[in-house]
């Protein structure tokens, strides 16, 4: 039996909320299942040029692939289904690249441009920009902490890249429900719909698309961070890093505040990094604006 | 606010646990300082016990193909999930690490999580995961931090394309094909575990053969082996660059050769966890090598302070480490050690494995002159055929005389067990006939022993025949007596 759309919706979350209707609509596509991922226009006009290229660089593609989560994530549902997947789980972008080989990884990415939902809207422009941006930055700034744990930091930049993927699969259809009753969301409004159900979109989508374990973890748990104790690796560095590319996004006298107050955070202490372990990982958030910057702009 | 002990231990690796129990079995009041989440370090976390588990798994696959005959060839997907070939690995490190921690708690050490350094040569400060700091003070401090792998300059470890020993168990699927710099210990036990789960798997050193220390006779067996699985030793070879370039890894040797593959593996040994010690407080320093030096009592340069374990040196191996925890508590504490083990064991978990007590043939005649050599080859013994283990042999060193074993020098599977025999039999003085006027079970592989024993004899008897024959008068040497 399929609960009432009602039932899946959960209690605002901001004080500026959409109208009942819009967010019963929402819901309502979610139980029908209706989950895409949009692909940002930019990357998906570079894939396309890149894919019509003769020879295209193995390591474009690889940095395109890293820098848009709809793109990863759509190529770990290639990677990972019956015509590629054999019985080994794709974990990696990487290790999807080396598994399906160039051409096909090309023709898989053409495919997924051409094909894929693109977001088209002037108007959260703003909005999407942070989505990807605060993305990357979790991705690359999980990769440092499983640097520094030496685990394994492929696994770690996937599982930062795609935590809140469920937030732009809520946008593309808070954008439709828009377009359809000619409503128009406030940028606080539409913080507040993604914040309430990026997390139960994002565990379906994982569920859906086979993503690998510790990515539907990561999507599933990176706001329990209570009980650090509770969840595997993976989930605590993917939580960690979220916390940290929220602060680190902040303007320098923001961000200085806010690094005060997360040295005590209790997952440094759940993975066992000390005090100057923490410092190292702030010290390179420089260096990871400036590659998160090459990778979005 | 400093809390007083008579023992406290810096490390819960194998030296460090060995020593603070050897302290409460004395009567100690002893605290252990571990910087990890748990205890156990490094041997456990990343070292010794989650290598050979999955080397368990690449021999169990390798041993299938073997004991069948080859009738059944067993092959790893490509992108095998190397968690699902590492199953057992949280369950073999969660109940080492729970034996070992109830071992401590039962002999009633105090068990600090933090990170210690040395505030003056009797007191060390103790900084917990979230900042907090005590301090500890002793009579006696016995230092145990063991080491982390060296970051050669040229090699641009990322633990994400190219790998330490630390970061290269992360792995979450197989490469397809791996370039390990180095031919030490580590490098050839991993080299030869990934060969065998079927990557193609290339070692290069300057060294002309890998793992120097062992006679070559071991190591030229095991490198024909290694290349018999595919894989390839490229000696006598200096790196000039690595690069990853985000999919692959480019290794460029100085004869201009390039080696690309998917992942490396950098493991030109280790050094010494000295950093962050403080050592100059304690009245300390490490040498030249990064290494705390000892007397023959695993006593420092202050000496109410021990270091014992891969911080001193060579050979840093678990077993030595343990050995060196135990004697210099005993020490320390006045009490006797026992003789000191001059006939210690040294396994390389390679496949096929290698092990060796004593000294080997070049060792042997340098030091006693006139010696005798025998061997076994695995293929000559019922139990090697029934295994398939047909490339494995078994040397022996002896005194001239056969009166005594000097070295056992063994490769192929059981070596690090088989070993064990010759140790016992050179503790015991014993000749060599002992091996051949003593009953061993049947099929098994100490029957090598035996073998090896007897041509050694032979050789001993054809020596002796050489010997008399030469002495004899020409009459008698013709076969004829001349009256």
């Amino acid at each position: 039996m399929t609960e009432p759309a009602s039932a899946l919706i959960p209690p605002a979350s901001r004080s500026e909320a959409l109208p009942g209707p819009l967010r019963e609509r929402i819901a309502e596509r979610i139980a029908q299942g209706s989950l895409d991922i949009p692909m940002l226009p930019q990357v998906a006009g570079e894939i396309l040029a890149q894919g019509s290229a003769e020879g295209a660089d193995v390591r474009r593609l690889s940095d395109l692939l890293h820098r848009d989560q709809a793109l990863a994530g759509h190529v770990l549902r290639v990677a990972n289904s019956a015509a590629f997947g054999g019985d080994v789980r794709i974990q990696s972008i990487q290790q999807a690249l080396i598994r399906i080989g160039l051409v096909q990884m090309r023709e898989i990415v053409v495919t997924v441009a051409l094909h894929g939902k693109v977001f088209r809207s002037a108007s959260h422009q703003g909005l999407t920009a942070e989505l990807w941006r605060h993305a990357t930055l979790t991705g690359l700034f999980a990769k440092e902490i499983a640097r520094q744990l030496r685990a394994n930091v492929e696994a770690a930049f996937v599982c930062g890249l795609l935590h809140d993927v469920g937030k732009p699969v809520v946008l593309g259809l808070l954008l439709d429900v828009c377009k359809e009753t000619r409503h128009t969301a406030s940028h606080a409004a539409c913080e507040a719909i993604l914040e309430d159900f990026h997390v139960q979109v994002g565990s379906l989508l994982g569920e859906r698309w086979a993503l690998p374990d510790d990515v539907r973890q990561a999507i599933a748990h990176h706001h329990e961070t209570e009980t650090p104790d509770g969840f595997g690796k993976f989930v605590r560095m993917t939580a960690l890093a979220d916390v940290i590319a929220y602060a680190a996004a902040k303007s320098d006298e923001e961000y200085e505040v806010e690094r005060g107050l997360l040295a005590g955070h209790p997952l440094f202490a759940a993975l066992n990094l000390y005090p100057d372990d923490v410092e190292a990982l702030f010290a390179k958030r420089a260096a990871i604006l400036a590659h998160a910057q090459a990778f979005t702009s | 606010m400093t809390d007083r002990y008579d023992l406290v231990v810096i490390g819960s690796g194998p030296a460090g646990q060995k020593a603070a129990i050897q302290g409460a079995k004395a009567g100690c009041r002893v605290a252990i300082v571990e910087r990890g989440a748990a205890v156990g370090g490094e041997c456990v976390q990343r070292g010794t016990i989650p290598s050979k588990t999955l080397r368990e798994t690449a021999v169990a696959l390798a041993s299938f193909r073997q004991r069948s005959g080859n009738v059944l060839d067993l092959q790893m997907p490509e992108g095998t999930k190397i968690s699902s070939l590492l199953t057992r690995l949280d369950e073999v490190v969660q109940s080492h690490q729970r034996y070992i921690g109830d071992q401590l708690r039962r002999n009633g050490i105090d068990l600090i999580h933090g990170r210690a350094r040395f505030v003056s040569p009797v007191e060390v400060e103790v900084q917990s995961v979230q900042g907090a700091r005590r301090r500890l003070a002793a009579g006696t401090i016995v230092i145990a931090v063991g080491s982390t792998p060296r970051v050669p300059p040229n090699v641009p470890i990322d633990h994400e394309h190219v790998l330490d020993s630390d970061s290269i168990l992360s792995l979450q699927y197989l490469p397809r094909s791996l370039t390990v710099i180095g031919a030490g210990v580590i490098a050839s036990e991993y080299a030869s575990i990934f060969a065998t789960l079927g990557v193609q798997v290339t070692m290069v050193d300057k060294a002309p053969r890998p793992l120097g220390f062992l006679d070559p006779e071991l190591t030229d067996r095991f490198v024909a082996e290694f290349e018999r699985s595919g894989a390839r030793y490229v000696a006598n070879a200096a790196i000039a660059s690595v690069a990853a370039d985000g999919i692959s890894v480019v290794t460029t040797l100085e004869s201009g050769e390039v080696l690309t593959s998917d992942k490396l593996l950098c493991a030109l040994g280790r050094v010494a966890s000295v950093d962050g010690l403080n050592l100059t407080a304690a009245g300390l320093a490490a040498n030249t090598r990064g290494l705390i030096e000892v007397d023959a009592h695993l006593r420092t340069v202050v000496p109410h302070i021990y270091a014992v374990g891969d911080v001193i040196g060579p050979p840093a191996l678990a077993t030595s480490a343990m050995e060196q925890g135990r004697r210099a508590v005993c020490h320390a504490m006045g009490l006797p050690a026992g003789l000191s083990g001059e006939t210690m064991p040294v396994g390389v978990y390679t496949i096929p494995e290698m092990a060796c007590v004593g000294l080997d043939e070049a060792a042997a005649r340098e030091r006693h002159g006139e010696i005798l050599v025998g061997r076994a080859a695995f293929r000559e013994i019922a139990r090697g055929h029934i295994s398939n283990a047909r490339d494995g042999f078994l040397k022996m060193v002896a005194a001239a005389d056969g009166s005594r074993v000097l070295g056992v020098q063994i490769i192929g599977e059981g070596a690090t067990e088989l070993v064990h025999l010759g140790q016992l039999a050179m503790i015991g003085a014993q000749p060599v006939e002992v091996f051949i006027e003593n009953i061993f079970n049947f099929p098994t592989l100490a029957e090598a022993y035996r073998v090896a024993a007897l041509d050694l004899l032979s050789r001993r008897a054809d020596a002796g025949l050489r010997l008399r024959h030469a002495a004899a008068p020409v009459e008698e040497r013709d076969g004829a007596r001349v009256p």
